[in-house]
């Protein structure tokens, strides 16, 4: 459990992206479209939780 | 504490907004009447601003003036156990009191609500406020900027080895993560690499010597800022800032990323509050408890609102690579403010958490690699924290040294007393806005977190300041001692206790300059030690007080020496088997321990002796409690 390919941290870091955009379109929206916003909210929020769930896998897998 | 009349926050005296200028009634005789009271306040207070401010330059320049004589009689040699402090010459507390009699003189008056918005439409005119600004940047000057005017050399070792880093990044091009975690977070280094590049000089050392006054200068401006955000009107702000400026003993504001870590994290809480402010509304349960009194606020929309908003993105990811507590410390008051409504971009919390993670995820592996127990371990143990903090900094050292504990642990926990106190009569009163605990509160969860090297009550302290300063700025003095005085005697009581915080500032801030100051002595003992060690070499250190990583930093390592003579022996041997071995001991580690662990004043000195009794020892050379010896090998 001592070695994470470097794909997997290639995948983490784009997931990682992904989903601060996503967060970014849902309070940049809110004012201006929020059913746009409300749907960028529902998208980042698993996006957000599967990043930080792969982070700490990283860190127990690494540390 | 301030009073009445300089701290006053009534209803009349808050900023107005563009609702207020559209909600102005329709003429009525009560209200004319209240109108020839403001007109006439207004003319007292513009025969009064005739001589303010040529009163106030007065006092500016017989200030600077004062100071400068300060600074020529004072000697760096007569700095001793209680730092600078009986170094300084009456001249220098002259200066100060002149230039916080000349600030408190110079605040704009409290305006009627009414004649603000009749006649600036909810602003003070800017020349107004010009010698205010001008005094409190003086006062930054000979409060924070002190030593740079009377020390040989820009102060602090620690600065030295950020700039030493900023000069390895500038030279090579690299980050060297594996010999200091520092590195992980190159933000700042960086950056400061990229300025002495730019400036075509060897290092950067020229910042160093006045980095606290320009730091404190653009903390200042957040401080003001971010008062205004919170309603406070020219005047509030002012003195928030300037209480900011006498109580800001902590010393975190030299060449450092935690300075900077500390502007950021202070401008996305101002920008958020200023141009997302959120209505809290008294029905949501945390709003119950933590208040929903905010000033009336509209903040941006349409496209400079996106824009702002990009700027903010922008500068947290300037601050995730900049400073590794910061970014936890903003996640905590960002999500506060979140949580009781008081911004309106509630997914920001989650972006800044992510940014933060990611980071040091992906980009600080090197740090965290192995030594997660190191980062995680001290996780709930608030009780452990608070004694590597408190009791660690109140051990056994000198009687004066014991005093300067003392000052600061009474000034930090009386500075937080007060504000919570007043927090919790403004939410009796139904007057609390919410944003004043949801920024004063959040850094003390980090004391749960992680002792930080024994040094994260002084982060707390250092990020609940601004808050605690704007509280105790916009509190209506006179209320709450069931009097109001005349504006003059409130005046007289701010001067009073201004100035009476400055000496517990000098005291408590530049109370290690015995051995926080660099001597010229120990920049001589350092290059002979840059000259003397082969590449590969590792130097023990009596304790980190003392300048290493200044150069090369890639080919020397440091280690400390164990004050056990037996113990030392077997950590040079084990050092000597492998690498070139040197033993460092220096006048400011010498001052170090007698100030702090109380040890005689000639323990290294008698030290070395010791080491070299025992044999195996080379004198490179040796001056006074400066000696580099170099390790052969044990002879038994």
């Amino acid at each position: 459990m001592k070695d994470i390919d470097a794909v997997t941290d290639v995948i983490g870091i784009i997931l990682f992206s992904i989903a601060i955009v996503v967060l970014i379109l849902a309070d940049v929206l809110r004012d201006r479209i929020p059913r746009m916003a409300r749907r960028a909210a529902i998208a980042g929020a698993p996006l957000a939780v599967f990043s930080v769930t792969l982070a700490v896998y990283r860190f127990i897998a690494l540390a | 504490m301030m009073t009445t009349d300089i701290m006053a926050t009534d209803s009349d005296t808050r900023p107005a907004t563009a609702d207020d200028v559209a909600a102005t009634p329709e003429p009525d005789p009560v209200i004319d009447e209240v109108s020839g009271r403001d007109a006439d306040d207004d003319r007292r207070r513009s025969r009064a601003g005739e001589w303010r401010t040529p009163a106030s330059m007065l006092l500016y320049v017989a200030a600077v003036t004062c100071f400068a004589v300060a600074v020529n009689r004072t000697d760096e040699a007569d700095i001793d156990g209680l730092g600078i402090f009986r170094a300084l010459p009456m001249w220098y507390w002259i200066a100060t009191t002149l230039a916080v009699i000349g600030f408190v003189w110079s605040l704009p008056a409290p305006r009627s609500r009414r004649s603000v918005v009749s006649r600036e439409g909810g602003r003070s005119p800017s020349g107004e406020t010009a010698m205010s600004w001008v005094l409190l940047t003086s006062l930054i000057v000979f409060l924070h900027g002190l030593p740079g005017f009377v020390e040989q050399n820009p102060r602090f070792g620690i600065a030295w080895v950020h700039a030493g880093f900023s000069e390895h990044i500038a030279a090579n091009g690299e980050l060297l993560t594996n010999v200091d975690a520092r590195f992980s977070w190159p933000g700042f280094f960086t950056a400061s690499a990229w300025l002495q590049r730019i400036a075509g000089t060897d290092d950067i050392l020229w910042l160093v010597r006045f980095a606290p006054i320009v730091i404190n200068v653009v903390i200042v401006c957040i401080v003001v800022s971010l008062a205004r955000a919170l309603g406070a009107n020219d005047r509030q702000s002012l003195v928030a800032a300037a209480i900011f400026v006498v109580a800001d003993w902590i010393g975190q504001d030299y060449f450092a990323p935690q300075a900077i870590g500390f502007i950021f994290t202070m401008t996305i809480v101002t920008a958020l509050l200023r141009f997302f402010p959120g209505r809290p509304t008294g029905r949501r349960w945390i709003n119950r408890l933590a208040g929903s009194a905010s000033p009336p606020a509209e903040g941006l929309s349409g496209r400079p609102a996106v824009l702002a908003y990009l700027a903010i993105v922008f500068v947290v990811g300037a601050l995730v690579v900049t400073h590794q507590i910061s970014p936890a410390l903003l996640l905590a008051m960002v999500f506060a403010l979140t949580l009781v409504g008081r911004i309106r971009t509630p997914a920001v919390v989650w972006v800044i958490g992510l940014a933060y993670l990611g980071y040091v995820s992906f980009g600080a592996e090197a740090y965290w690699l192995g030594h997660l127990e190191t980062v995680t371990g001290s996780v709930g143990d608030v009780g452990g924290v608070v004694n590597e903090n408190v009791n660690r900094r109140a051990a056994s050292g000198s009687s004066d040294r014991e005093v300067l504990v003392r000052i600061r642990i009474l000034s930090m926990l009386g500075l937080w007393v007060t504000t919570a106190g007043i927090l919790l009569l403004r939410k009796v009163r139904g007057r609390l806005d919410p944003a004043l605990p949801a920024l004063f509160l959040p850094p003390f969860l980090a004391v749960a977190l992680q002792p930080y090297g024994g040094e994260v009550l002084l982060r707390v302290a250092f990020f609940v300041l601004p808050a605690a300063a704007v509280t105790l700025a916009t509190t209506d003095w006179s209320r709450l001692a069931q009097t109001r005085g005349s504006r003059v005697v409130g005046r007289i009581v701010g001067v009073a206790l201004l100035t009476a915080a400055v000496p517990v500032l000098i005291l408590a801030r530049f109370g290690n300059e015995s051995y926080e100051a660099v001597t010229d002595e120990a920049i001589a003992i350092n290059e002979v030690m840059l000259d003397e060690t082969p590449p590969g070499a590792v130097v023990f250190r009596g304790n980190a007080f003392s300048l290493y990583y200044v150069d090369r930093i890639d080919e020397i390592r440091y280690r400390t020496l164990s004050d056990d003579i037996d113990e030392a022996i077997d950590d040079l041997d084990n050092a000597a088997a492998r690498r070139p071995t040197f033993v460092l001991f220096t006048g400011t580690q010498q001052r170090y321990a007698s100030e702090v662990r109380g040890s005689e004043p000639t323990f290294y000195s008698d030290y070395a002796d010791d080491l070299i009794d025992r044999g195996g020892f080379r004198t490179v050379a040796r001056d006074g409690s400066d000696i580099l010896l170099e390790y052969v090998g044990s002879e038994t």
